[in-house]
């Protein structure tokens, strides 16, 4: 209750401002002395941790590290924080002192930061983004009585490795009850100095002088395009965003920081194809072979590793699926998994560095930052609204058609099929997402992502399923020892499992697609894709 | 929130030093706490080096309608407030000479501040009116220091013949012996006399101190500065005992 009444202002004070001068200044124009105990003024290092994807800059978290401390904190703490230099109960969500800075929520031993970095980074690691030496001084503001009227914070922060030297200067004004009048003083005499409340927040501002990155990457591609854009321009502006976004990944993937780069990577390459293959007609026949092909080659490279990273991922899962009897058995696969993983990414790593590799991505990019594509198709000057109406509502009906005819009978290759099918309608909907409105387009995607998150643990399951029974024929092929046999008893057991779970999971994706074949997904459909209502700006069909 | 005063129909005998003393510790071991300083002489806010409020609230001290909180000052010590003295506070008994209920005025005005603070603590001049009464009705224990002589100990018993004739709750009394000198054998021949007298009498004692007479020249709490260890444990160790008693 009481701290309501106590007003904290913070402000950012131009680079150029001098603190000593301001020091004079309230002297000179207020007659008020300033009293700076230089013992309590303190410098620290703090180094700002992040995933690629800026997981907790996203949420408002920010984690850092100073010497052996590591501290998650929300935006408003961590002002708190760094104008204190002191974590508290107040500032301070989670602390751990550590000498070597675990990189994935896994490796962090405090259950409750575990759970939370679990569901902020997920699979992502924790990296170095930025660093920054900070310094505060703290001034008390006395009046003639030598009576504290208003305390004022002085925050500094140089980045090290910031070649222009640019510093971040900012204020934090702690009023003290009953004295307002000086208050509005002192904040008048700091603002004809320079000092300005921001209109971004204050961190961003501080991660911008420290040459932190905020732009968040997302593998979704975003482009803004309009109803009457060519469709070529359009397939252009999105290969090539997609390149840039394989570009991005590569450092992390060569530097095997986490799972997700390699991910990414591939997801980015998979939307390259999906516009080539699904948008087809906009470039000349040859070109499609062609760049099929080119990019199909770049694919296939990464296949078995995000395979061997998928079953590492999946251990502790396979685990648990077993009786603590079999589980023993297990280890001797994932020895195995972890070496060939171990292989097959040294493998892949000397791929991206080699003159080939680079070679073949420089050319791609520079292909459709040129505006690819020779001589009119059928589809390369159409508008893109045309086209995406066309596209989205064929791919819909056929899935529709296939769901009608949904039964618990149904095979699993028409299944998969299905899932495929489903898949083409989701790219069809992220390259064109920003020419519709965007409340419909949106339950739309949510419901076909339920749909597919199903689909995919059945594909997942079918997979595994499969890698593992070729695991264990191979290992029956080869002499049995009895540590094998050990191995194959599991194996044996863990396939039983998975293939039990296929079956459950097969029922779960039979009545998600019977329900995606409802009325109300389609009226939804034909709302969103068919109503010129719902179109942002009227089809020209 | 609880209510504890300093009080004494004697001057002079260590009730300011108290008031702040005890306000600093009470801070200083995590209560919000205000300091009222209700003397007109200002000594409390002097130590606190927080002027005296020179306008008079509008609709006078003690009506509803002030606002006391705009009144109210941060001290140079976290959780701690001061409500500072004016010299219009002489007038206190004629303004509430002129009130219905003016016994318990005090207590109104002073109930907007409940969720605010921990503890008040009122620092009181030393006389019997209906300011003093007031005290009466708000506190939750009146301490009252009583330096070991004939003296002091004459004006507790009046204050004591004051509770009883006006049916005042005597357990709200609590007096401990201040400013008493270990050295000074009338002050031990009188402590045993007077504890023997008053079984109400507090445990702690507050000593002499020239820490304590130099707070004028300091103007901060004694206990900020002074090195004196067991001065500062005296302070807490009543600060203790009136807690565990209200």
């Amino acid at each position: 209750m009481k701290s309501n009444l106590q007003q904290n202002i913070i402000q950012l004070v131009p680079e150029h401002i001098d603190f000593n001068n301001i020091k004079v200044d309230l002297l000179r124009y207020l007659n008020f002395n300033v009293v700076e105990n230089e013992e309590t003024n303190q410098v620290k290092t703090i180094h700002f941790l992040d995933t690629f994807n800026l997981s907790c800059f996203k949420q408002k978290l920010f984690a850092l590290k100073h010497t052996s401390h590591f501290n998650l904190m929300s935006d408003d703490r961590l002002l708190d924080y760094l104008f204190s230099m002191q974590a508290s109960a107040d500032n301070d969500l989670h602390r751990v002192e550590t000498e070597q800075l675990p990189k994935f929520w896994w490796q962090f031993t405090q259950p409750k930061l575990r759970s939370m970095l679990k569901k902020i980074i997920g699979l992502r690691a924790l990296t170095d983004i930025g660093e920054g030496i900070f310094s505060n001084r703290q001034l008390k503001i006395q009046n003639e009585e030598n009576k504290t009227i208003a305390v004022v914070i002085l925050l500094e922060a140089r980045s090290l490795s910031n070649e222009q030297n640019n510093s971040f200067k900012c204020i934090k004004i702690q009023s003290v009850r009953g004295y307002n009048k000086e208050l509005k003083q002192i904040l008048k005499l700091f603002q004809k100095s320079g000092s300005f409340t921001p209109q971004q927040s204050i961190i961003k501002s501080l991660f911008h002088s420290l040459n932190i990155r905020t732009e968040i990457f997302d593998i979704k591609p975003q482009i803004n395009i309009e109803p009457q854009t060519p469709v070529r321009t359009m397939t252009n502006q999105l290969i090539d965003l997609m390149l840039s976004k394989i570009r991005q990944t590569e450092p992390g993937l060569i530097g095997d920081v986490d799972t997700e780069f390699l991910h990414h990577y591939r997801v980015a390459l998979r939307m390259v194809r999906a516009v080539i293959t699904q948008l087809k007609e906009v470039y000349q026949v040859n070109d499609v072979v062609d760049l099929k092909l080119r990019f199909g080659n770049l694919a296939k490279k990464t296949n078995h590793l995000r395979d061997l990273d998928v079953f590492i991922l999946d251990k502790n899962k396979y685990l648990e699926l077993l009786p603590t009897t079999l589980q023993v058995g297990l280890l001797p696969l994932f020895q195995d998994i972890n070496e060939q993983r171990d292989k097959e990414f040294v493998r892949v790593k000397n791929w991206l560095l080699s003159d080939e590799y680079i070679h073949e991505i420089d050319n791609l990019q520079q292909l459709f930052s040129n505006n690819f594509g020779s001589g009119e198709t059928l589809w390369s000057e159409t508008p893109c609204l045309d086209i995406a109406i066309i596209k989205i509502n064929k791919r819909y009906k056929k899935i529709n058609r296939a769901t009608q005819l949904i039964t618990k009978d149904t095979s699993d290759e028409e299944i998969h099929e299905l899932r495929i099918e489903c898949k083409k309608l989701r790219y069809l909907l992220y390259f064109f997402a920003s020419l519709f409105e965007q409340n419909n387009f949106k339950k739309v995607i949510k419901k076909l992502k339920v749909l597919q998150d199903s689909l995919g643990i059945f594909n997942d399951l079918s997979v595994q399923i499969d890698f593992l029974q070729h695991y264990l024929n191979q290992l029956i092929k080869s002499s049995l020892s009895q540590k094998n046999t050990a191995l194959a008893a599991s194996l044996g057991g863990l396939i039983t499992a998975l293939t039990e779970r296929q079956n459950q999971q097969r029922q779960v994706c039979i009545e998600q697609l019977i329900q995606f074949g409802h009325t109300d997904v389609q009226l939804l459909m034909n709302q969103t894709f068919i109503s010129s209502d719902n179109l942002k700006t009227e089809s020209t069909i | 929130m609880k209510i504890i005063a300093l009080y004494s129909i004697k001057g002079g005998v260590g009730k300011t030093a108290a008031a702040v003393n005890l306000a600093y510790t009470s801070a200083e071991s995590g209560n919000e706490t205000l300091l009222i300083d209700l003397d007109p002489q200002g000594a409390s806010s002097y130590y606190f080096r927080v002027g005296e409020n020179k306008k008079a609230p509008k609709h006078g001290f003690f009506s509803v309608k002030t606002k006391l909180t705009k009144q109210i000052k941060g001290s140079n010590y976290s959780k701690l407030d001061i409500l500072p003295a004016s010299f219009y506070f002489r007038n206190f008994d004629l303004m509430l000479d002129s009130m219905t209920k003016s016994t318990t005025r005090l207590n109104k005005i002073l109930a907007p501040l409940k969720d605010e603070y921990d503890l008040i603590i009122l620092d009181c001049p030393p006389s019997i009116n209906l300011l003093a009464e007031n005290v009466f009705h708000t506190s939750d224990k009146i301490l009252v220091p009583v330096i070991p002589t004939t003296l002091s100990e004459r004006t507790l018993a009046q204050l004591v013949k004051f509770f009883k004739d006006n049916d005042y709750e005597l357990s709200k009394l609590a007096p401990f012996f201040s400013m008493a000198q270990k050295s000074n054998q009338h002050h031990i021949n009188m402590i045993q006399e007077i504890e023997k007298k008053y079984p109400i009498f507090m445990k702690s004692l507050i000593g002499f101190s020239i820490a304590i007479e130099k707070m004028g020249i300091h103007r901060e709490p004694a206990l900020s500065y002074a090195d004196s260890r067991s001065l500062s444990q005296a302070y807490r160790h009543l600060f203790k005992e009136v807690m565990t008693k209200i």
